[in-house]
């Protein structure tokens, strides 16, 4: 849901630009890598966990 | 693991629910705006178009398919998987089961919307000046989402398998 939250954050600047003048501050940046980084972790497979096991079992 | 209890009454009744809601949805306003030189209410569809004329045809585009497609698309899939499953068919069990996983992951983007509206109420504040506030619309539109995921998430999609390789 982070990365929804992010694309909407993006509109609503947007939204703002034409009522205001909008500087994203540093959160904002900080925001946008930690969405990035939290895409990178949901890409980890628990399968990975159990193949590892199976595999120290063997040897 | 068990079979989920009621699966395909509980998405039938969810499915109901989200549709009739989706017509407030779309008709009340999701945003009201009041500003010194006046103040105007803003739909989901008038605010796709806002967007879109004052340059940001991109942000639009995604906008509207997070808030217009999708939920139309979602709930017409999770009819067509339901009357399947309920009349036991054997059509392309994969291709539903896919249909299905497609369905569930893409739900929560119909959110976009709802975040907006929260954080422009958020961040605009500014008493007489400007001040934004949610309509009627938003709190139908959250509950057509909210409505939708869940009704997903109580199909049991091995109902598909059952009932395409068993017999009533």
């Amino acid at each position: 849901m982070i990365e929804v939250f992010m694309l909407a954050m993006l509109v609503a600047v947007v939204k703002l630009s034409s009522l205001a003048r909008v500087v994203p501050g540093p959160a904002m940046w900080a925001f946008a890598a930690l969405t990035v980084l939290f895409a990178v972790l949901a890409s980890f497979d628990p399968r990975t966990l159990w193949n590892r096991l199976e595999a120290g079992a063997e040897s | 693991l068990a079979r989920k209890a009621d699966s395909l009454s509980r998405t039938w009744a969810l499915l109901a629910a989200s549709a009739i809601l989706y017509v407030p949805a779309n008709l009340l306003p999701v945003m009201h705006s009041s500003f010194l030189v006046g103040q105007h209410n803003d739909t989901i569809l008038s605010g796709i178009v806002a967007l879109w004329t004052t340059g940001s045809k991109g942000l639009a585009v995604i906008v509207f398919v997070a808030s217009i497609t999708v939920p139309l698309l979602k709930m017409a899939s999770l009819s067509f998987l339901a009357i399947s499953v309920g009349r036991w068919s054997r059509y392309r069990p994969r291709q539903r089961a896919a249909l299905f996983r497609l369905v569930d992951f893409v739900g929560r983007w119909s959110m976009l919307d709802v975040f907006v509206v929260t954080l422009m109420v958020g961040l605009v504040q500014f008493g007489a000046f400007a001040d934004i506030e949610a309509g009627p619309g938003a709190a139908a539109f959250a509950a057509v989402v909210l409505l939708t995921m869940l009704a997903a998430k109580s199909f049991d999609p091995r109902l598909i398998w059952d009932r395409a390789f068993g017999s009533p």
